[in-house]
């Protein structure tokens, strides 16, 4: 994985870190307020706020762990493994945060709430009205309450130890104001009253505690395991978009290699069995002519097979290719064919790539010249300040404005995209002076 | 070899190089009991009118010639005597000649092969007056010689042409009226082009991937997948140009890139 990667995996964590605050924020303030009805304020705070730290903290330590995993070069599943221990983790660290700085500072602790209740049933074990009073060391104002308590009575000690996981100063309140509020007339018929010591031993903070590690582990499952499948398809998606992308670069290497062999430039076989045919009619007429034309044809041909693999050449080799491949033309021809070279001392030294200016020739006969009755191709090579000017003229038929089919100026294309990559001009003009130029810089 | 005709076959030869038919008219001559040249052309044009005018029983016709290739000669023939193509090359559709024409030579053309020729012309004047049915031929040539791939698009300005190999194409991008094409240099040219004629005209690295944008799949760096089932292609060019699909083109992608 390249590092751009990496930050682009990182970039869309941030993005995904925002995107569950943007939805978390409201539920975390609406959900304390509606189901924490009763709670008081500092308790609505507590869950807000534990609603929020939990699953941001949470998701963290999985970014934090697919990041730690991704650079691994695990299997998806130890991947998905290493992401869902995250959460778990996470769940763990925060929540146990949660359960000791918040709850030690927003929310009493059950275990210092000392209830006295005043029983006045008079012996009357199934009146269960009594009255209580209630000191807290966190809620002082809460003071002596009245109400009945939904407990039996032992009559014998007439005494209870009052134990409940879920009781908590505050919901102690809430419900004895309740019960004041429909047994006050009861209370004040009775008659004769006992009080007796009950003391509330809060156990239910550990309990409270891994009720909501498994509460929240819960939650955590329930929305990490789609999320892991979906990564784990959307891995499976960019695997595969990754051999794609390596297919591609392995064509693009593939292409690289074509065209370097492109370079090893090949005589038209149509001008081979022609010129094979005007030799075979020669011999007998002209054998000197004939002779001529075979030698001119193995200088071509050992120019074209190139054995050195030489791909740089100098405009005097090139141009005395050229001459050759034009003298063999004009054979075949005859008067049809007239031609000029024209090529500056300075010019003659500088490199070019091997066979970069007899296809323009070629393609100035084929296109240009064949289609007329009788045709003069023209080419000259200059030096020019910084660079080379090579340009071919012919008198044939105008250039097509349209798309091209032609292999010759392709062929052009990948010797100097390779030999001379942004170092060249290649343009044609039409009308009176038709001729295509190539414009070569120096390094 | 006996000659079945009373009368030798007059013979035109079409062929644009001079000692390919100084060549065929010395191989001929051995056979003047059934062939007596009546006149050459060394263009298709020229044949058109000399083998209009003098009706020949037969012509040896080269494909390759200037102002007029063979077969656009061939559609304009007014009389259409027996054919024996020569060529050079085996580019063209060889099974189209064995079944539409008497034969065809390739060059250098040997005396024995030339020979063959003419017994097998001696044979078909005895069974059938057309030998040619050519309709038919230029039927099978059509089919056989496809229209050729483009290889390369022309930048205008006035006589000026500047040809851009479409190898060097990174996309295309249409904005307001025009149509840009960038090639992997990083250079900016205006095209005479709408997209959707070089959707039709260009080769098939070429991809439409959105309203504005045809790109050349071997100069895409990389693909990564976007939302609905959008690509987002970084291309090679010095900017990486970021081109993101269209949702409509999405299947077809889809389907160029295998996926």
């Amino acid at each position: 994985m390249t590092t751009n990667d990496q930050h682009k995996k990182s970039r869309s964590s941030i993005k995904a870190y925002l995107k569950v605050l943007y939805y978390l924020l409201p539920i975390a303030i609406i959900i304390p307020l509606i189901i924490g009805n009763g709670d008081n304020w500092p308790t609505k705070v507590a869950w807000s706020l534990r609603l929020l730290i939990i699953p941001l903290g949470t998701m963290a330590i999985v970014f934090m762990a697919e990041r730690w995993a991704s650079g691994k070069n695990w299997s998806k599943w130890v991947i998905a493994l290493s992401k869902f221990g995250g959460m778990l983790l996470g769940i763990f660290l925060f929540t146990s945060f949660t359960t000791l700085v918040i709850d030690g500072y927003f929310s009493a602790p059950a275990l210092q709430t000392s209830v006295t209740y005043t029983v006045n049933a008079g012996g009357d074990t199934t009146a269960r009205t009594l009255y209580y009073n209630i000191t807290d060391a966190r809620e002082p104002k809460i003071d002596t309450v009245f109400g009945e308590l939904p407990f039996e009575l032992d009559s014998a000690t007439n005494s209870l130890l009052y134990s409940n996981a879920d009781i908590s100063a505050d919901s102690l309140q809430r419900l004895m104001k309740s019960v004041q509020e429909t047994q006050k007339a009861a209370h004040e018929k009775a008659a004769e009253s006992k009080t007796l010591e009950v003391t509330t031993v809060y156990s239910g903070g550990w309990i409270n505690y891994l009720g909501q590690l498994v509460l929240f582990s819960m939650v955590g499952m329930l929305i990490m395991i789609p999320v892991l499948i979906r990564d784990s398809r959307r891995q499976e998606r960019d695997l595969e978009f990754k051999e794609k992308e390596l297919e591609i670069n392995k064509l693009h290497q593939l292409k690289a290699k074509a065209e370097l062999e492109t370079l090893q430039a090949k005589i038209n076989p149509h001008f081979l069995y022609n010129s094979l045919n005007s030799i075979a009619s020669l011999i007998h007429t002209k054998p000197d002519a004939a002779e001529n034309m075979v030698l001119g044809l193995s200088d071509l041909f050992r120019y074209s097979i190139n054995s050195q693999g030489e791909n740089i050449t100098t405009v005097d080799e090139e141009l005395k290719m050229v001459q050759t491949y034009l003298e063999i033309e004009h054979h075949r021809f005859g008067d049809k064919l007239q031609f000029e070279l024209e090529v500056d001392e300075p010019a003659k030294q500088k490199n070019i790539p091997r066979f970069l200016i007899q296809p323009l020739v070629e393609n100035a006969i084929k296109h240009g010249i064949s289609k007329m009755r009788s045709g003069t191709l023209r080419l000259q090579v200059k030096s020019i300040p910084h660079g080379l000017e090579i340009k071919v003229f012919d008198n044939g038929p105008d250039f097509s404005k349209d798309l091209m089919t032609g292999y010759g100026l392709k062929s052009i294309y990948d010797k100097l995209n390779l030999l001379f990559p942004g170092k060249y001009e290649i343009e044609m003009n039409n009308g009176a002076n038709k001729h295509v130029k190539i414009t070569l810089k120096d390094d | 070899m006996t000659n079945m005709t009373s009368t030798p076959f007059r013979t035109i030869i079409v062929e644009d190089e001079a000692l390919a038919r100084a060549r065929l008219r010395k191989h001929l001559a051995n056979h003047t009991n059934l062939i007596t040249v009546i006149g050459e052309a060394d263009n298709g044009e020229d044949g058109l009118q000399l083998i209009n005018s003098e009706k020949p029983d037969l012509i040896f016709l080269d494909i390759q010639m200037p102002v007029m290739t063979g077969f656009e000669m061939l559609r304009s023939l007014d009389h259409m005597p027996k054919i024996i193509f020569t060529t050079a090359y085996e580019e063209y559709a060889i099974k189209a000649f064995e079944e539409n024409s008497v034969d065809y030579l390739l060059k250098p053309i040997r005396a024995e092969r030339l020979e063959k020729a003419l017994d097998k012309l001696q044979q078909m004047a005895g069974a059938s007056t057309q030998a040619v049915d050519f309709s038919n031929l230029l039927q099978q040539l059509n089919q056989v010689k496809q229209a050729p791939a483009f290889t390369s698009i022309t930048i205008t300005s006035g006589d000026r042409i500047i040809p851009i190999p479409l190898e060097n194409v990174a996309f295309f991008h249409a904005e307001d009226k025009y149509v840009f094409l960038h090639d992997f240099h990083g250079k900016k040219y205006i095209v005479d082009y709408t997209l959707s004629a070089l959707q039709e005209k260009l080769p098939d690295q070429f991809t439409r991937v959105h309203r504005a944008h045809i790109i050349n799949r071997d100069k895409v760096l990389e693909i990564r997948k976007g939302f609905n089932g959008r690509f987002v292609f970084r291309m090679i060019n010095p900017d990486k140009t970021r081109i993101e699909s269209g949702t409509s083109y999405s299947s077809k992608i889809r389907e160029v890139l295998g996926l």
